[in-house]
């Protein structure tokens, strides 16, 4: 679960961290699918999935908000603008991405995953 | 093995989003940190004309990697009193090639401007000058630079006095 969220919050702040008010593209958003098809894979269980897929769900929006907004917790900012780019920023990104990005592509992904998961046990 | 490749994959990433989380945090340290410090004026006044040499130095003290300067200006600004003349301006664009800042980067500058009486800040300065000539006078460089960052375009105001003889 833990492994999952890393992965997925690494894909997508990897893209914010140099693009940060543009959206994501197709090819973040595939790679989140293939490592939500990776973990069902190494889950291979439909109820330990669903469960997984709730905790890495809360446990990546809590990295992607605590990693955008630490700049606020570590440095004084005295720049207006950059203050309120980074507060109002942060809390419109971690929205949109989880909402855009990890909701659906994790739960489609993972449960495709999970059954090719079943499918390699059984053989 | 696939359980293997995916712990591997989960380590790989936890280090990766530590490195880029720590640049992103140097980011907000480089903005406010960035900054322009005039080190020397040098004035020398021939007939109606007036020599102006700037020496500056511009700097990031920060590790923060992504960030590159496409333009930048600068003002100097003479105070006498209660009054301020606006000696040179300048402004240097890097349009098809910007400046790539590096980690803890340092670039001195060095600007020579020749002044025409007809201007009226010249012509203001060479009222001024016999008396203050030889004097401590103080100075203000205002610099504006530009930079491409991944937040976008961003405007960074700068200002550094300095004090010397006229």
């Amino acid at each position: 679960m833990l492994g999952w969220s890393i992965i997925t919050s690494f894909i997508i702040l990897n893209a914010v961290y140099h693009k940060f008010l543009e959206p994501m593209t197709i090819n973040e958003v595939a790679l989140v699918f293939a490592a939500s098809v990776l973990t069902g894979i190494v889950l291979a269980d439909p109820e330990t999935i669903i469960f997984a897929y709730i905790g890495s769900l809360a446990i990546t929006t809590l990295i992607l908000y605590a990693s955008l907004t630490l700049p606020a917790s570590l440095i004084a900012i005295t720049h207006p603008t950059l203050r309120a780019a980074l507060m109002e920023g942060a809390i419109g990104i971690v929205t949109r991405i989880v909402l855009i990005v990890v909701v659906v592509p994790c739960l489609i992904g993972s449960v495709l995953g999970g059954m090719i998961g079943e499918r390699m046990r059984i053989r | 093995m696939i359980v293997t490749f995916f712990a591997t994959l989960c380590i790989a990433a936890a280090v990766f989003l530590a490195a880029s989380t720590y640049n992103y945090v140097e980011f907000y340290r480089a903005v406010e940190k960035f900054d322009a410090k005039l080190q020397n004026v040098k004035v020398a006044v021939d007939e109606n004309n007036v020599k102006v040499n700037i020496t500056f130095e511009m700097q990031n003290p920060t590790n923060y990697v992504g960030m590159s300067l496409r333009e930048w200006s600068y003002a100097l600004i003479l105070e006498i009193g209660n009054e301020e003349i606006d000696l040179s301006h300048n402004s240097i664009s890097y349009y098809s090639e910007p400046i790539t800042i590096t980690p803890q980067w340092t670039r001195n500058f060095e600007y020579n401007d020749n002044l025409r009486a007809t201007q009226q800040s010249t012509s203001r300065f060479l009222e001024l000058y016999e008396s203050y000539r030889d004097k401590q006078v103080s100075w203000n460089l205002k610099v504006q630079v530009i930079l491409i960052t991944f937040m976008g375009t961003m405007y960074i105001l700068m200002s550094s006095p300095l004090t010397s003889e006229l």
